[in-house]
């Protein structure tokens, strides 16, 4: 056993060596000189000089295929940020403070910005009227003021709606409400994106989204997705309720289109049916209309107002000039208006002038009035021609006129009907008196204004007439008047008791009032002329019983004499007769 | 409709605002202003049966102040890397962004635009410079948003390469 094994390793030693030939051979064979500087790299290079090498390949590799690589390096990257952090922190604050500088600044700004606005609106809304009606009505509400004010200024009008691919910022679709006019809604939206990109490139906010652009009252609402992001433009007051709504509305239209948006290649008719959805939001709250008052129109009103009464006061004022003027220059002697007109800025007369008359250039003089000219138009009345003054002078007293020439001097003749009166103030007029050294009213008839005495001497002698020609008729064979007659006898009672009474004024007066008494041809003749006695009687009575003074009435019967002429039926009968006695001569 | 994002990107003085003032207004501008941010025109351009709204980002140029913003390009279907032909730096920006391109939107679609072609006597580019660059030759486009020259066909390619990707990923979704 002992001589096999020194036997046995010679034999082990050379199969070893002969494997290990073997071995390099094949190495040779397979991969050549490379074999060598492989080794010799290997020997040469330390591990992490390899590791290096590959480094940025293997995470290239690595990053490629799935995220595990930033999970792990996350955590570590977190470290040594601490740790920078911890050892030198103004290296990170320099880094960062070009970015944060600006965002704080803006910040602030904002937030300054939006106190100052609400400070005004608080200050807006507390002192003016309404204010104190809110202040009211939130007292009887049981609300606080402030969520009351919030209720009533709740206002916005969302005008416009982009549904935007998110991945390449193309405008899916896009809605507006009526009377809005926008840019065009692909540019807007594109843009829209780029400055989120930007925003979101220059904070290195990656992942995060812009979700609202405040601009002027105009907010521009960001709700972002998955796969799609819709921008609402909205006018006023933003609340959550509506932005709320409105990131509601983006859910939806993912859930509608889901397919759709995830392989979305810009095919835009395959979102049918969106463009409805959209219009759904174009939403809008309006806020209580304030009943101001229409200051525009109660100012023009009341400057018509002003201005029609203060022309017509112009207008008034110019024409009680003018009817001063007028009739100052009637006055004038030698001087006659013919005819006179007054337009808007021109005041025009002709008239008749007598060259001694006052000079025109004087008439001018008189006359000032702003705005208006005196247009003159005189006709020279020479004193030759005196018919010029006839016609105005006829019409003024309703007569007609002629003129003659005694010894070289212009005479007027007057012809008509004049009250002396008239004619007096007819030879006093100015014309008259300037042209015509005469005047002859000869021919004129003289109306004289009726007298009081003439007065009641006609009404005396009417009365007198009246009663006189008065019959009082009776029954058939009595003195009973009959129903007619005994009103008659009233009537004639006070025109007795009249014309008694105007025998002062009158200069005339009752001598006597006969009463005279008639019976019909029927039964005796004595009896008859006794019948007509008793209704003379009845009558005188009558009188007398009236106070008429008896010792003017005779009365007496006489039968039936006197009657041929009378129809019978009025035989039975009465009649009286008034004597007058005029004062001034015989008796009638 | 389909309804798609471009974005124009570049660097600074390029001509990208130019090119999209020509496009969209037939208009040009002598006068140079600095876009700051992005801004954001549309033209509608119709291709065979389709009509494809170009909601088009100008996106400010880049220099050394000013780096490009992925987060504008999200989404973006198609892009047109503006150089200008006299600028061989111009070249390195778009190179720098086409990098960035790569990684954030992996799928768009990619045109070259040489810009200023009507100053091409002055143009100092070199070829391998825009090889390097890796357009195929028929997305690079020799423009002038002065004349007017190529811009329409390069934006209306580049709608019909992003209306054809869509279909083929259409087509290949329903597979």
């Amino acid at each position: 056993m002992l001589d096999e094994k020194p036997l046995e390793r010679p034999t082990s030693e050379s199969s070893e060596s002969n494997s290990g030939k073997d071995l390099a051979k094949l190495r040779s064979l397979l991969i050549g000189d490379d074999y060598e500087t492989v080794l010799k790299s290997q020997i040469e290079q330390t591990e992490a000089e390899r590791v290096s090498g590959v480094l940025a390949e293997a995470f290239h590799l690595r990053n490629s295929r799935d995220g595990s690589l930033s999970k792990e390096l996350s955590p570590v990257i977190e470290n040594a940020i601490d740790t920078s952090i911890k050892d030198n922190p103004s290296r990170i604050t320099n880094v960062i403070f070009p970015i944060m500088g600006p965002a704080v600044r803006k910040a602030v700004a904002s937030a300054l910005a939006d106190m100052m606005r609400s400070l005004n609106h608080l200050l807006q809304q507390s002192l003016t009227a309404q204010a104190i009606v809110w202040r009211i009505k939130a007292w009887r509400l049981g609300v606080p003021y402030g969520q009351y004010v919030l209720l009533q200024t709740l206002e916005y009008r969302v005008e416009q709606v982009f549904f935007i691919h998110r991945e390449t910022g193309l405008l899916i679709e896009s809605a507006s409400a009526a009377g809005i006019e926008y840019q065009d809604p692909d540019l807007v939206s594109s843009m829209l994106t780029a400055i989120n990109d930007f925003v979101s490139d220059s904070f290195n906010s990656d992942g995060d989204a812009i979700s609202t652009i405040q601009f002027s009252d105009l907010s521009i609402v960001i709700e972002s997705g998955p796969h799609a992001v819709l921008a609402f433009a909205v006018r006023g007051i933003l609340d959550s309720a509506i932005t709320n709504e409105l990131g509601q509305k983006l859910e939806v239209l993912h859930a509608e289109f889901s397919k759709q948006l995830e392989s979305f290649n810009g095919d835009l008719s395959q979102f049918e049916g969106c463009k409805r959805l959209l219009e759904g939001s174009l939403v809008e709250k309006s806020k209580q209309k304030k009943k101001s008052k229409p200051w525009f129109a109660i100012t023009a009103v009341s400057a018509a107002t002003l201005l029609i009464g203060y022309s017509s006061y112009l207008s008034w004022h110019k024409h009680q000039y003018i009817e001063y003027f007028v009739m100052h220059l009637e006055k004038q002697p030698g001087l006659q208006i013919i005819h006179s007109q007054l337009t808007d800025d021109e005041f025009q007369i002709t008239f008749l002038r007598s060259p001694l008359a006052q000079s025109v250039a004087a008439i001018r003089q008189n006359f000032s009035y702003p705005g208006l000219t005196l247009q003159l138009n005189p006709k020279v009345a020479l004193i030759e021609s005196p018919e010029y003054f006839l016609a105005p002078i006829a019409s003024k007293y309703g007569v007609t006129l002629n003129w003659s020439s005694v010894d070289e001097q212009p005479k007027l003749i007057v012809n008509g009907q004049l009250t002396q009166i008239q004619i007096e103030k007819l030879k006093q007029d100015p014309i008259v008196t300037s042209v015509f050294k005469d005047v002859d009213t000869q021919n004129v008839e003289i109306l004289t204004p009726l007298s009081i005495a003439q007065q009641s001497r006609d009404r005396f002698n009417a009365l007198v007439l009246k009663v006189n020609s008065t019959s009082i008729f009776f029954e058939s064979a009595s003195v009973t008047m009959t129903p007619g007659s005994a009103q008659e006898l009233n009537q004639t009672i006070n025109d007795i008791r009249e014309a008694l009474s105007l025998q002062q004024t009158s200069g005339l007066s009752v001598l006597q009032i006969g009463i005279t008494g008639y019976a019909d041809y029927q039964g005796a003749n004595l009896n008859n002329m006794k019948l007509s006695e008793e209704r003379a009687k009845l009558i005188a009575d009558n009188l007398a019983a009236n106070q008429i003074d008896s010792d003017l009435v005779i009365s007496w019967g006489v039968g039936n004499k006197g009657l041929e002429s009378i129809e019978s039926a009025n035989h039975r009968r009465v009649d009286l007769k008034i004597v007058v006695k005029d004062l001034s001569g015989e008796s009638k | 409709m389909i309804s798609s994002k471009i974005c124009l990107v570049g660097a600074f003085a390029v001509g990208k605002t130019s090119l999209i003032k020509q496009f969209v207004e037939s208009i040009f501008d002598e006068k140079y202003h600095t876009t700051i941010g992005v801004k954001i025109d549309k033209k509608m351009v119709s291709l065979e049966e389709n009509e494809v709204q170009l909601i088009i980002w100008d996106i400010e140029g880049v220099d050394i102040f000013t780096d490009l913003k992925p987060s504008y390009l999200r989404g973006a279907d198609g892009l047109l890397f503006v150089i200008d032909g006299t600028r061989p730096q111009t070249v390195e920006a778009v190179d720098a962004i086409c990098q960035m391109v790569d990684k954030h939107i992996p799928g768009s679609q990619k045109l070259l635009l040489i810009n200023k072609c009507d100053l091409r006597e002055e143009w100092s580019l070199d070829k391998n410079q825009i090889d390097h660059l890796d357009f195929d030759k028929e997305r690079i486009f020799e423009t002038s948003a002065k004349s007017g020259e190529n811009v329409e066909r390069a934006f209306r390619t580049l709608a019909y390469e992003i209306l054809n990707s869509k279909h083929k990923s259409v087509s290949k979704d329903s597979k």
